[in-house]
């Protein structure tokens, strides 16, 4: 009796960190945004009374609609091409033997430079003076630089690189455990290694394929990096509108309001994601 | 007869892998055996004889390095596995979690490979009878015993109306007592439905009780193939001999536990004669089974010998003197 109550006080104490450090970083400062949401703008930044609902209403505006709607639509383009790209590779490294280690090394490689100078190397990359259209233009197949940057297109592709592994890992994760006999089965019973595909391998990588999506379209919705600086000024995304609320138009309370907004799709997605996980197993 | 599946030197050789620190070797080396049509025949063996790698290469999950594999006259070595008409019950079944029960016996159905007569229905219900399956249609695999699996996984193989059914240990993962009802309905299935069936095992009684022809397989090679009583009553080498049964070594010569006899005290010593043999013997332990006994006395002349006597006899206790006595023809000699 007295061994348990020490375990639980021992438990306590190791997980107290993590707690604090979760209680200063995360709830606090979501609670005074979720405040902040609700109050008005002050003159020189910053919020001031009196309580208010008008941020919300605000956020109804088509204007800003269509800014989430071309959020989400590109996180879905961005979530399929992820999904379509990954699990070919995913499915790759899961069935390399011995060197699946060696490529799931080279799936977190780029990790170890910050996202930000990455995003900078495919500005170099694509740009007017870029490697690319430089080549290209040498090689005389175009006469003119491609705008290869600073568009829709220019965002998507960002998001697919920087959250490709994202992808890569839950997928196969999935798939690397799945048993090789059900596939001799497949085989056995007449199935071409295409119907195998579609009949066994994909159903039963399911549970990775939502994890994957997920863990991909959530930070896509929220991201501001890629499309300020790979979209310029052409594509604002919510995490922009967020960002420009903070810091050049000075209305902190609507940029809580958005954030709130995002803060709760990406929640509403979870929790799709967990209900539809727990119908499949 | 007519052959359905003919092996004709049939050899695997694995490549080495120096990662692995393992070298090349011959997992099945010039294995030939033809099956009749309608038969049930075994390979037995120790795990690593090849028993299982040859049913891979029956399938076609292996190639074969060299040698013909022919099924109803064709040659299939060549062909993929969903283009041979033979199906395998797996060791751990490989049952599709996703899929029902109905969904695994029909998922072959709908695959390369249409066989046999009747509509997809009307065979999946004519096996989930044969199976006593009938109401677990639309179970997971998760939701099934140990016992019901193993018949989702015949059932989902023989729908498909194989040449050869492959049957590898299928029954090694039932519990025991189980696995004596088991093998009972395995013999029953086999003669109603009339398919060759090639069961792989390890477990002599099984291989015994089975099959119409046992092969004993070692180290890649078929070591003596023929009806199992042959089998254990002519074995060709001492392996097969010990590997089917236990066996004796007195002066060279075989004999099985249950072909001696004990008689307790010198003056019941049977009289040697030229078709008796007697030797005095110290009871050492004895091991009551149930309807049998195993008792294992020592020699005067040095070595351990069981016998197998009816439990109805003795008992027989450590240190007690007694006389053993056997049949010159029960003796089996000039083995390998």
């Amino acid at each position: 009796m007295n061994r348990r109550r020490g375990i639980d006080r021992l438990r306590a104490w190791f997980l107290a960190p993590a707690a604090v450090l979760m209680l200063a970083t995360l709830a606090i400062p979501l609670a005074i945004v979720a405040a902040y949401s609700f109050l008005s703008r002050g003159a020189y930044g910053g919020v001031e009374a009196p309580w208010t609902q008008e941020n919300y209403t605000r956020l109804a505006d088509p204007l800003y609609g269509g800014i989430f709607l071309r959020s989400a639509w590109i996180s879905l383009i961005a979530t399929a091409a992820c999904l379509a790209l990954g699990f070919p590779l995913a499915l790759f490294i899961a069935r390399s033997g011995p060197r699946k280690n060696l490529y799931l090394a080279l799936v977190i490689l780029p990790f170890w430079t910050s996202f930000l100078i990455r995003l900078y190397a495919w500005m170099f990359l694509l740009r007017d003076t870029g490697l690319v259209n430089t080549v290209l233009l040498s090689l005389g197949v175009i006469h003119a630089p491609l705008a290869l940057l600073y568009n829709q297109g220019a965002v998507i592709l960002g998001l697919v690189y920087g959250y490709l592994p994202f992808a890569v890992l839950p997928l196969y994760a999935t798939l690397e455990r799945q048993d090789p006999s059900l596939l001799d089965a497949a085989a056995d019973l007449g199935a071409t290694p295409a119907r195998a595909l579609a009949r066994v391998t994909i159903p039963l990588a399911m549970p990775g394929i939502l994890a994957a999506s997920v863990l991909v379209f959530v930070p896509c919705v929220g991201t501001y990096i890629v499309s300020d600086l790979l979209g310029g000024s052409k594509t604002v995304l919510i995490g922009n509108l967020v960002q420009n609320q903070f810091t050049s138009s000075r209305d902190w309370p609507f940029g809580a309001a958005a954030s709130m907004i995002l803060i709760a799709s990406a929640v509403a997605v979870l929790l799709t994601q967990r209900r539809s996980r727990e119908e499949l197993l | 007869m007519d052959p359905v599946l003919e092996l004709a030197d049939v050899t695997k050789e694995f490549a080495g892998d120096a990662a692995r620190r393992s070298v090349p070797h011959k997992a099945v080396d010039r294995v030939s055996f033809t099956i009749p049509r309608g038969a049930f025949f075994s390979l037995l063996g120790p795990s690593g004889c090849g028993k299982t790698t040859t049913l891979r290469l029956i399938a076609g999950f292996e190639s074969a390095t060299s040698g013909e594999i022919r099924l109803s006259g064709r040659r299939v070595d060549h062909l993929p596995p969903y283009r041979r008409n033979v199906n395998t019950v797996f060791q751990s079944y490989a049952l599709f979690p996703h899929l029902t029960v109905q969904g695994n016996i029909e998922f072959g159905l709908h695959g390369e490979r249409r066989n046999g007569s009747g509509s997809p229905a009307e065979r999946v219900r004519r096996v989930l009878e044969q199976l006593d399956l009938t109401g677990k249609e639309s179970r997971k695999p998760s939701q099934l015993s140990g016992g019901e699996r193993q018949r989702v996984a015949l059932a989902r193989a023989l729908v498909l109306s194989p040449d050869v059914l492959l049957l590898d240990e299928p029954l090694s993962a039932l519990d025991p007592q189980l696995r004596q009802q088991v093998r009972a309905e395995l013999r029953d299935l086999q003669r109603k439905t009339g398919v060759t069936f090639l069961f792989v095992t390890h477990d002599q009684d099984e291989a015994l009780s089975l099959s119409d022809t046992l092969a004993v397989m070692r180290a890649g090679r078929i070591e003596q193939m023929g009806p199992p009583a042959e089998l254990y009553r002519a074995p060709r080498t001492r392996f097969v001999a010990s590997f089917l049964g236990s066996i004796n070594w007195i002066g060279g010569a075989g004999v099985r536990p249950e072909a001696i006899r004990i008689t307790r005290s010198a003056s019941d010593r049977p009289m040697e004669n030229a078709s008796l043999r007697s030797a005095p013997a110290i009871v050492e332990s004895a091991a009551f089974l149930g309807p049998v006994a195993h008792v294992s006395a020592r020699l005067a002349e040095g070595g351990s010998i069981t016998v197998r006597v009816s439990s109805t006899e003795g008992p027989y206790r450590p240190g007690e003197s007694v006389c053993l006595s056997w049949n010159v023809a029960d003796e089996l000699r000039g083995l390998l």
